[in-house]
């Protein structure tokens, strides 16, 4: 789980489906990536409810594992 | 005879109350009243009093007078006299009451992660509980390695008062891992849910 505000801030990734939260979910607690599911901020808007907060130094770590694994990434942001 | 209500600062039904209170004794009466529904109460009154009313803004406040005619009448028009609304009704602060650790029914699996999605939004809303009480499973969610221990100890942090159901940790044997807010007993939750305006139910 995450902790307070990270240097360079947090990113999120957003998913086209629950299914593909949850399972990001477990994918980057196995690899001991530091995230939060949280409610998709109002600014933005994606096909699900939830999305992942992660710090933004994770981005690479992030986008390698989520890339190999079909999880319905709809993009990943700044926040 | 004429009188005077001054209800200034009265909340409703106050002012149709003494409003009512004078017209018994005097056949026409003024109230002076400072918001919106005051006024339109009091107005409604007149009307099913049969009285004659008249509706004056003063710098000091808004003067209602309602002036009987003759023999009282019998009500001309049958409508609600007052209407208050539940903003005004409700007087206790606002509690949030959790008594599950998942959101909702039908999976857990989903329900506890929209719990924690809950209390991460929770933080960034403007209207905030003046209490949360943690009861039955719900304590699960205050002790050390639950998902939302970190936005309940920001909550806390800007003075929400976190009442947590001692017996119930006990049931569950979490006592030692108790991570935020304040071991509680039924007398003081009780209290708390007995004297709040308004109790949200998680």
């Amino acid at each position: 789980m995450s902790t307070s505000e990270p240097e360079g801030g947090f990113g999120v990734v957003l998913f086209h489906s629950v299914q593909g939260a949850l399972g990001a979910e477990k994918l980057l607690l196995a690899a001991g990536v530091a995230h939060k599911l949280i409610t998709v901020p109002r600014h933005l808007s994606s096909d699900c409810g939830f999305c992942l907060r992660f710090a933004w130094g994770d981005r690479e770590r992030v986008e390698r594992l989520l890339g190999t694994a079909k999880l319905g990434v709809e993009r990943i942001e700044a926040l | 005879m004429k009188k005077t209500v001054d209800a200034r600062g009265l909340s409703c039904p106050q002012p149709v109350v003494l409003t009512l209170k004078a017209l018994v004794e005097a056949s026409e009466v003024t109230t002076i009243v400072d918001n919106r529904a005051a006024v339109e109460n009091v107005s409604r009154l007149a009307r099913s009093k049969g009285c004659a009313v008249r509706v004056e803004e003063r710098a000091d406040g808004t003067y209602v007078t309602l002036a009987r005619e003759g023999a009282p009448a019998a009500p001309a028009v049958t409508e609600h006299v007052v209407v208050c609304s539940t903003a005004g009704a409700a007087r206790g602060p606002l509690v949030l009451f959790v008594s599950s650790d998942v959101f909702g029914r039908g999976s857990a699996e989903l329900g506890e992660r929209l719990m924690g999605a809950f209390f991460h939004t929770l933080r960034e809303l403007e209207s905030k509980p003046k209490t949360i009480v943690f009861m039955n499973a719900g304590v699960k969610l205050a002790v050390e390695g639950s998902r939302v221990l970190e936005d309940v100890r920001a909550l806390a942090a800007e003075g929400i008062e976190i009442l947590v159901c001692g017996t119930c940790l006990g049931y569950f044997e979490l006592t030692e891992r108790l991570g935020v807010g304040q071991v509680s007993n039924m007398y003081d939750i009780a209290k708390t849910l007995l004297e709040a305006g308004r109790v949200v139910d998680v």
